[in-house]
C-alpha cells in the first residue's frame, strides 16, 4: 500500500490542490483495477510495482494532468531574452573594463594582481547580477504575458484591414539604436552600481594623485536598489522597442511611462544631497589652493542642479520623440 | 497497429497520427457511463490502445471543456468516478463524426491516386 501511496503523492503533489483529492480517489480505483486485471502468481507486492511500472514516470503523468505552460520564458519571449541578455552581458563586460582601466590608472593601489583580482570578481559579481535581473524582468513580462502580440495590439480577431502597413523607413525602430541604448544604460547603470567611485575628480598634486570622490559612496549604497530598478526600466523600455521594431502610439505611450517611472527613480537619486561627498567643496579648495571669489559650495549646489536639469531635459527629450513618432506613424489602430 | 519497426521517425509520425484520434474514440464510447478503467478495457477491446496514464487527464480535460459529465459512484465497495457524454459533448461528437468521415474519405482518395 505504501508504494500506491507514494505513487499518488508524486502525481498528486504539484497539482491544484483543489483537484489534489479527486484526482487521487480516481487513481487509486485505477491501481486498483489494473492490479485485479493482473494476471499471473505473483505475490501482491510484485503485482503492485509492475501496475505502477506499466503506468509509468509520475512526473510525465502529472503533466499529462497540467494544462498550464509550464516555463519562466517561452518561446514567443526567448528570442529577444537572448539577444538582450547577450547585449546586457556584453555591456556590463566593456562598463566594468573601462571602470577598471580608469580607476586603476588613477588609483594609489600599485598591486596588479590586486587589481587584477578586484576586476575579476567585481565583473563575476556584475554578469551574475544582470543575468539575474535580465531572467526576472522578462520572467515577469511572460507571467504578465506581455508578448509581442500584447504589446503590439489587439487580441480581436484579426482581419486582412488590421494587417499593419509597412512601416516607412523613418517609423522604424533600428535595432542599432535600441541596442545602443542597452549598451549604454548598461555601461552606466553597471559603473554606478559597482564602481561609483570612480566618478571623481582627478588632480596630480606634489605627494602623489589626489582624488576627490564626487558620490558619498555609503549613502550611494544605499541607493543600490533603486539603480538596480531604474536599470529594469531601461531594459524594459529598450525591449519593447526590440520587440515592437515600429513606432506606434501605443508603443510611445508605453515607452514614455516607462521613461518617466526612469525620471522619478533618478531624481529621487540625484536629488538627494546625502548622496554627494560633503567635504568636496573643502578638499577641493584645499586640493587647488584656490582663493575664490564665490562660494564653492555654492557651486557645488549649481552643478547638481544643472545636472538633475540635464536629466530632466533628456527624459523630455526622449517622451516628446517618442511621442511625436508615436503619432506621426501611428497608422495601426489601437 | 503494433508497428515494430525499428524507425524512429516512423514511430513518431504514427504517433502523431494516432494522437488526433483518441479524442474521437474516447467520445465514441462515452454514449454510456463509463470509468477510466472500464474505457481502457473497451478501447483495447476494439484495438485502439490508449494508456491509462494518457486516458485520465484527457477525461477530466473534456469534462472541464463541458463535453463529458461526471459523477462518483459510491455505492458500490470501489469507489469511480463515471463519465459520460454530456448534451453538448453529443452534439460535438455528432460534427466530429461527420468531419472524421469526410477525411477518411477524402484521405483515401487522395493517397490510392
Amino acid at each position: 500500500m505504501d508504494l500506491i501511496d507514494r505513487y499518488i503523492y508524486a502525481v498528486t503533489k504539484e497539482l491544484p490542490s483543489k483537484q489534489r483529492e479527486d484526482i487521487s480517489e480516481e487513481l487509486r480505483g485505477l491501481i486498483d483495477d489494473m492490479l485485479e486485471a493482473h494476471k499471473g502468481d505473483q505475490s501482491h507486492e510484485d503485482k503492485i510495482r509492475a501496475v505502477l511500472m506499466a503506468l509509468g514516470n509520475p512526473v510525465a503523468l502529472a503533466n499529462n494532468y497540467k494544462s498550464r505552460s509550464r516555463y519562466l520564458i517561452g518561446p514567443k519571449l526567448f528570442d529577444s531574452y537572448l539577444m538582450v541578455l547577450k547585449i546586457v552581458a556584453f555591456a556590463v563586460f566593456i562598463g566594468i573594463s573601462v571602470a577598471t582601466a580608469v580607476g586603476g590608472i588613477y588609483s594609489a593601489e600599485e598591486n596588479i594582481i590586486k587589481i587584477a583580482l578586484e576586476y575579476i570578481a567585481t565583473l563575476l559579481s556584475a554578469v551574475s547580477q544582470a543575468f539575474v535581473w535580465v531572467t526576472v524582468s522578462f520572467a515577469i513580462a511572460e507571467h504578465y504575458d506581455a508578448s509581442d502580440v500584447n504589446i503590439l495590439g489587439n487580441k480581436e480577431e484579426w482581419s486582412l484591414d488590421s494587417l499593419p502597413r509597412i512601416p516607412q523607413k523613418e517609423a522604424r525602430i533600428s535595432r542599432a539604436e535600441t541596442i545602443t541604448g542597452i549598451i549604454f544604460t548598461t555601461i552606466f547603470v553597471s559603473i554606478i552600481y559597482f564602481y561609483p567611485k570612480i566618478f571623481a575628480i582627478y588632480s596630480s598634486a606634489p605627494s602623489g594623485m589626489k582624488i576627490v570622490p564626487i558620490f558619498n559612496l555609503e549613502v550611494l549604497e544605499g541607493f543600490k536598489v533603486i539603480i538596480a530598478l531604474i536599470f529594469l526600466i531601461g531594459i524594459a523600455k529598450e525591449t519593447v522597442k526590440l520587440v515592437a521594431g515600429r513606432w506606434s502610439l501605443k508603443i510611445a505611450i508605453i515607452t514614455s511611462m516607462l521613461s518617466i517611472a526612469s525620471l522619478v527613480f533618478t531624481l529621487l537619486v540625484f536629488t538627494n544631497p546625502n548622496i554627494y561627498n560633503p567635504y568636496l567643496a573643502d578638499e577641493l579648495k584645499g586640493l587647488f589652493n584656490l582663493n575664490l571669489s564665490f562660494d564653492l559650495a555654492n557651486a557645488q549646489y549649481y552643478a547638481s542642479r544643472v545636472l538633475i536639469i540635464i536629466i530632466i531635459a533628456g527624459s523630455l527629450g526622449e517622451i516628446v520623440g517618442a511621442l511625436y513618432k508615436g503619432i506621426k506613424y501611428n497608422n495601426i489602430k489601437l | 497497429m503494433e508497428d515494430k519497426k525499428p524507425d524512429a521517425l516512423l514511430e513518431s509520425l504514427v504517433l502523431e497520427l494516432r494522437r488526433g484520434t483518441i479524442i474521437l474514440s474516447v467520445m465514441s464510447q462515452l454514449k454510456e457511463p463509463q470509468y477510466g478503467y472500464s474505457l481502457v478495457v473497451l478501447l483495447e477491446e476494439k484495438g485502439i490502445a490508449v494508456d491509462a496514464g494518457t486516458l485520465y487527464p484527457l477525461l477530466r480535460r473534456l469534462e472541464s471543456q463541458g463535453l463529458l459529465e461526471s459523477s462518483w459512484d459510491t455505492g458500490s465497495a470501489k469507489p469511480r468516478k463515471y463519465y459520460q457524454l454530456s448534451g453538448y459533448g453529443k452534439e460535438i461528437y455528432g460534427q466530429l463524426r461527420k468531419s472524421w468521415m469526410n477525411m477518411v474519405e477524402r484521405m483515401n482518395k487522395i493517397i490510392k491516386e
